[in-house]
């Protein structure tokens, strides 16, 4: 029986029931490890004009307090700009910058000085806090990009109903359970061991090695598994990871930082705000002839990885739907915030929500058009990509294996949308306390690093005489079980139980020049890899076997079968090994039974220059169909049932994907409705804990929620014809914002325009409140999150 | 000295003060309980508390409960039975819970499972009817999930548990036997603890003070005014507690946690028999559902639905109606509830008692009448009739385990058509919950129509002054509440 397609256990399964499971902070400690904690900035945009430091080195047990002129090396880091200080340098940006790095020996003492350090701090100015004071302000990260194809003007012109609007999104915090985490260690000659809750231990050590000056090769990073990534620890990980490291080069002893919750939320990035204006025609029949957008995003206060996002919403605001005539630009906007940064999606979300807002509103404006698509999903299908024609990206890739129609049809059907829309749209007229919604949301994700030179991976297979296996790839796991489909995959190559394999940390001693985990694409470059590996070693073992059964003559080593812990001659069963015995006499006769594999995802170009190229692999393809009830008194949101569907082609681990499929669209559903960033005028978040900072619950969870793969071959070029599913379920979510603008169109077009993502009851409530006053496009550009609204005045 | 996984263990001087879940990861190297938020709003650092049933009760059965450990005290641990995940399994077999979790991939990180294993294995232990597993997992948040895998393994795993107790052996009392750690849990720990600082002078305050009785609480708190009274610990455990002030730790007077039923202080002339319900001080959350039902006929289930959404299981263990009242947060939870039923409070101190009505006690943004030496003791409840009006709603961002925006309890009846004993009171719209005494004015003597609500609620705003805070601005919150007292009529409709 393959091992492909079983819903094994999480590899650490055991270990996290039982607790034994380790993360950072749980390591155990050297003796003489210090305590390693950071000073922030209490201020955004000021001059930073001295930090004094005596008062703290004064506490009791307080070894170090270190500032950026204390940094052997580089100052700044950034992974494409390197702009970001690792200590605030002259200013400081934003409320929660680290300023200075305390090393004490114990909690206490770290605690007693981090009131000691003292900042002198002058105002430069009013902090800018949102993208429209930005704009304002014309602050910007980036150049204006731009994608575009055909001739907006002209369509537009030509086009039956012209509709304009303004989408606006928030960020989302991460929330990974484990705040960010690092213990460096100084070893021999120099060296320096890192373990770090780090998405990217390969940046982790590239930012590390440069801040201290040192070569490459006397920095180690190791990650074992993280309490949770999302993207949040992708480059963000880098910066707690250099506080350790220059405490620990400072001191000469091992150090330790693990920020507090609150500090975590303060200090690190979040998913980028965004906004969205547009502009779009469609004709009589509902197709989208033209489509103007532009697109900025809040990038916060230094680079970070902020126009790869930008770039990704762009390629995404097409989701599903082929677009002609389309004019797609977008730009960073620089505010006094924390760096913003990946989070799963990485800008898709952003695009993708973007573009579904501009569908409901477009499907109101059609709905007593004559002939026109008479809902919005009949709107969504009749704008899908086509199979032969009309399936041209606005970036130039073909759309090929595209799943879409079958999808949305076949959901539609199994949620009753008919049906269910008729009642829902009547029961609104009669209700006066529920309003009820329902709307279905495509999805179609790229898969790959857009930046095609990261499109690669590593993976070191170690088989030991008894039959046993270790592996390691560059893919950290973060519970979202990269390491147990690894094995999965490993066993199946050398035919063995996968309990014999086991997934090793990743370290950069081993597995070097890894790009992140990220993009979705772990298992599809990790897992490649490490297949490529596994496969050198059954070669070897083959080419062995032929020998010891003297079949040199025949070159064909597929004549030697591996399969349930056997080595067995194909054509004549009996003559079989177990495969513990074939590795311990194989090791005698000086066969390697070690071998790296690598793998490069072929065929991926993108010209960011031209905006045209085929940056993706495949899409991965979904739907959902999400039905809200709002508290019209209120503007509570509850969603009470859920349908999707989706395309991962031929799932490794259906249990694990079914939890990355689930949980990404839990997440989602936090960032469309309760998760809410709040920040005063001076800059600093107010929502810095779970008490005020609210991600679903148990009983958030549709209490219908069905979940179904699209039964599909998969794609030839994957490992196993399996897809990725990391990230495109968070954007299945966007329906529930999609069900609460349909909620809202049924009060009026008004109401439905002036809701803003995330739909927080008081988000709704406004609209509602403001549902039969008039909304003119001057008014829209001028529009914001409530929760913006009185965060920019003054205090 | 606790018990720990089975074992006695002594816990040294200060680290009294120490939160448990420190105590377990710095203390003891137990790195199993994990710490995720540090202010009880996750439950990633949920251990198993018990509490060694009284000699005189009886009682053979242990109530397992799910504890924030991250909130919790050391001392106020003295003498239970902490389980951490470390003590869950067994060498040779993992509890239900643990088991159906593997099984059901309810495990992604893996950060957050312990929590979830060790508050499934309390509900399955504690419950005996088929658990709501939506609610009793609410007091935990998985970031990796998304819930499904969880509440599917807590199914199978109460399936299985079902079984297992069939055949009389649920996990835990299994696995730590009454007999193994009762014996010796006995009389040393009714007897008052006060912990000093070794080096300090005799005359120095004391670190940590766990008295026996509440006299003795009194005659501590006489001698050390300037005292922190910890009850249940859900809010100052938050911050932590003020190293520099004598800690009187008082959760576990169980004289202060009784209740009864007693005819109203001041009974109305004519009314048939009004009852007061006496809760004391430290009446946990969790208790009040099952006290109302017994107690409040047809407003017991418009109460606990509320109570149901204040915190998760961990904080209702834990929270006390007592600690509600005296740390006088301005959203109340329980507090406008109380205001409109004229709730009172009973204050002792070592030489005198008296009786203060609730709406005199607050004097101010998280600020109470109390005088020095005092603690609060007792909370009349004068329960609603059955012909009265009850409405109770909280407006959050989040449905459950979440502080509301707003929250309006309205009490109120009919009478010849009229309004009459109109009581409003509300949350999170000014410093202290409070009284719409003006608004009730309006609406008391009026005509029970559509239009009296709407012209009252029009007036609200002479009543409060909301604020623009990280859960809702001012205009939202004054908005939400004029609509809510608009649509109480549609209440009193509903039921006509």
């Amino acid at each position: 029986m393959s091992h492909h397609g079983q819903s094994l256990p999480h590899e650490s399964a055991r270990g996290h029931v039982t607790g034994s499971a380790a993360f950072i902070d749980d390591l155990p400690r050297r003796q003489d490890e210090l305590f390693v904690g950071v000073v922030t900035s209490p201020q955004a945009n000021a001059r930073l004009l001295c930090v004094h430091t005596a008062e703290a080195l004064a506490v009791p047990g307080v070894v170090a307090v270190l500032t950026a002129r204390d940094i052997p090396g580089a100052t700044h880091f950034g992974p494409l700009v390197q702009d970001e200080p690792v200590l605030a340098i002259d200013t400081v940006a934003y409320v929660g910058q680290p300023v200075a790095i305390i090393a004490a020996e114990s909690a206490a003492a770290l605690q007693a000085a981090r009131a000691c350090v003292r900042l002198e701090l002058e105002p430069i100015a009013a902090p800018i806090l949102t993208i429209e004071q930005a704009l304002a302000a014309q602050r910007f990260l980036s150049a204006p990009h731009v994608i575009a194809r055909g001739n907006v003007v002209t369509a537009l012109a030509s086009a039956a109903i012209v509709r304009r609007g303004v989408f606006h999104c928030l960020g989302q915090e991460h929330v990974y359970f484990e705040t960010q985490a690092a213990v460096a260690t100084p070893g021999d000659d120099g060296q320096l061991q890192l373990h770090v809750s780090t998405q990217g231990p390969s940046e982790t050590q590239h930012v590390v090695a440069t801040v201290l000056d040192k070569p490459l090769h006397q920095v180690i990073c190791t990650t074992r598994r993280l309490g949770g990534g999302f993207g949040g620890k992708e480059t963000q990980a880098n910066l707690p990871a250099a506080c350790a490291a220059l405490a620990a080069h400072h001191t000469g002893r091992a150090a330790r930082l693990v920020y507090e919750r609150a500090e975590d939320m303060r200090i690190t990035g979040k998913r980028h705000p965004f906004r969205v204006e547009w502009e779009a025609g469609v004709d009589a029949s509902g197709t989208m002839v033209g489509l103007r957008v532009h697109l900025y995003s809040d990038g916060g206060a230094f680079t970070d990885l902020s126009p790869s996002v930008m770039d990704r919403a762009m390629l995404h605001i097409d989701n599903a739907y082929y677009l002609e005539h389309v004019h797609i630009e977008g730009r960073v906007c620089e505010t006094h915030h924390a760096p913003a940064t990946a989070f799963r999606g990485f800008g898709g979300p952003q695009g993708i929500a973007a573009m579904e807002s501009i569908m409901q509103d477009l499907a109101l404006a059609l709905r007593d058009l004559p002939g026109a698509p008479r809902h919005a999903l009949a709107l969504q299908q009749h704008n899908l990509y086509g199979h032969d024609d009309r399936n041209t990206t606005p970036y130039g890739q073909v759309v090929t294996d595209n799943h879409l129609p079958d999808i949305l049809t076949a959901l539609a059907d199994e949620s009753d949308f008919e049906a269910r829309l008729a009642a829902i749209e009547a029961e609104n007229r009669r209700d006066s306390r529920w309003l009820r919604g329902l709307a279905i949301a495509p999805v179609k994700f790229g898969i790959s690093f857009v930046a095609t030179f990261m499109n690669q991976a590593n993976a070191q297979v170690l088989v030991y005489p008894d039959g046993t296996v270790q592996v390691s790839t560059g893919g950290t796991e973060m519970g979202q079980g990269l390491n147990t489909k690894i094995r999965q995959l490993v066993a199946e190559v050398l035919g063995i139980e996968p309990v014999t394999v086991a997934m090793m940390a990743t370290s950069t001693d081993k597995n070097h020049n890894t790009s992140p985990t990220a993009a979705s694409a772990s298992t599809d470059l990790n897992g490649a890899a490490a297949v490529q590996a596994a496969t050198t070693i059954r070669d070897r073992l083959a080419r062995w076997a032929l020998q010891q059964w003297g079949l040199e003559t025949t070159a064909d080593l597929s004549r030697i079968g591996f399969a349930q812990g056997m080595v067995f001659d194909c054509e004549a069963p009996d003559r079989r090994l177990s495969f513990a015995d074939a590795c311990a006499a194989a090791r005698f006769a000086r066969v390697d039974l070690g071998a790296r594999g690598f793998y490069a995802t072929p065929g991926l170009h993108f010209d960011r220059s031209t905006g045209r190229g085929a940056p993706f692999l495949y899409y991965t393809q979904g739907a959902a169909a999400a039905e809200v009830c709002i508290d019209r008194y209120t503007g509570m949101i509850r969603v009470p049932r859920v349908d999707l569907r989706i395309d991962i082609g031929r799932s490794i681990n259906p249990g694990i994907d079914r939890g990355q499929i689930i949980g990404g669209f839990v997440q989602g559903l936090g960032w469309v409705t309760t998760e809410c960033l709040v920040y005063d005028a001076h800059g600093a978040v107010l929502t810095d804990s779970l008490c005020t900072y609210k991600v679903p619950l148990a009983s958030d969870l549709p209490a219908h929620f069905s979940c179904i793969l699209h039964d599909t071959e998969g794609p030839a070029e994957t490992v196993a014809r399996s897809k990725a599913v990391g990230e495109p379920p968070l954007m299945l979510a966007i329906s529930v914002f999609s069900a609460v603008r349909h909620a809202l169109g049924c009060v009026s077009p008004e109401a439905a325009q002036r809701v803003c993502l995330p739909a927080t009851a008081e988000e709704v409530l406004r609209a509602l409140s403001l549902a039969h006053v008039p909304f003119p496009h001057d008014d829209a550009m001028q529009w914001t999150h409530s929760a913006t609204s009185w965060q920019g005045a003054p205090a | 000295m606790v018990w720990l996984n089975g074992e006695a263990r002594v816990v040294a001087g200060s680290d009294a003060l120490l939160p448990a879940s420190s105590w377990l990861r710095d203390v003891m190297h137990l790195h199993g309980t994990k710490v995720a938020c540090g202010t009880g709003d996750c439950g990633a650092c949920t251990i198993l508390v018990a509490t060694p049933p009284l000699e005189a009760s009886g009682e053979t059965v242990v109530r397992w409960q799910p504890v924030n450990s991250c909130l919790r005290l050391m001392v106020q641990l003295h003498g239970c039975h902490i389980v951490t995940v470390e003590g869950l399994a067994t060498a040779s077999e993992l509890a239900p819970a643990q088991r159906a979790m593997m099984a059901r991939h309810a495990s992604q990180c893996g950060f957050c499972t312990p929590g979830f294993a060790l508050t499934m294995t309390a509900a399955l232990e504690s419950d005996p009817s088929p658990v709501n597993w939506r609610d009793a997992l609410a007091g935990n948040v998985c970031r990796c999930t998304g819930y499904a895998a969880l509440l599917e393994a807590a199914t199978q795993a109460e399936a299985e548990a079902v079984a297992e107790a069939g055949r009389g052996a649920r996990w835990m009392q299994t696995r730590y036997p009454l007999g193994s750690w009762q014996p010796q849990a006995r009389g040393p720990f009714e007897q008052s603890l006060i912990v000093t600082r070794p080096a300090a002078p005799v005359t120095d305050a004391p670190v940590v003070c766990r008295p026996a009785t509440v006299s003795e609480a009194l005659l501590f708190l006489q001698q050390w005014p300037q005292s922190q009274i910890v009850a249940g610990a859900t809010d100052v455990g938050v911050d932590g507690v003020d190293h520099t002030r004598p800690v009187l730790s008082i959760d576990h007077l169980t004289e202060l946690a009784e209740w009864s039923v007693e005819p109203a202080l001041e009974p109305a002339a004519g009314a048939e028999g009004p009852r007061t319900l006496v809760l004391g001080a430290l009446t946990r959350w969790r208790d009040l559902p099952e006290i109302l039902t017994q107690m409040a006929g047809s407003h017991a289930a418009t109460m606990s639905a509320l109570i149901a959404r204040v915190g998760g299981p961990q904080i209702r263990a834990a929270g006390t109606v007592g600690g509600n009242i005296m740390t006088a947060s301005p959203i109340g939870d329980l507090l406008p509830l109380l205001l409109t039923l004229n709730a009172s409070v009973e204050l002792r101190s070592a030489h005198a008692t008296r009786v203060v009505p609730l709406q005199a006690m607050s004097v101010g943004y998280r600020a109470v009448d109390r005088r020095s030496g005092e603690l609060l003791t007792r909370v009349f409840v004068p329960l609603p009739r059955a012909g009265e009006q009850l409405r109770l709603e909280k407006v959050s961002r989040r449905h459950d385990v979440d502080i509301a925006t707003v929250s309006l309890a309205a009490r109120w009846r009919e009478e010849h058509g009229m309004l009459r004993d109109v009581h409003l009171a509300v949350g999170g719209m000014g410093p202290a919950a409070a009284r719409l005494t003006h608004t009730e004015g309006l609406l008391n003597g009026a005509p029970c129509t559509a239009a009296s609500w709407a012209a009252a609620a029009e007036r609200c705003h002479l009543d409060v002054t909301p604020r623009s805070d990280v859960r809702g601005s001012a205009s939202y919150r004054l908005l939400v509440l004029q609509t809510l007292i608009t649509q109480l009529y549609r209440a009193a409709e509903a039921s006509a």
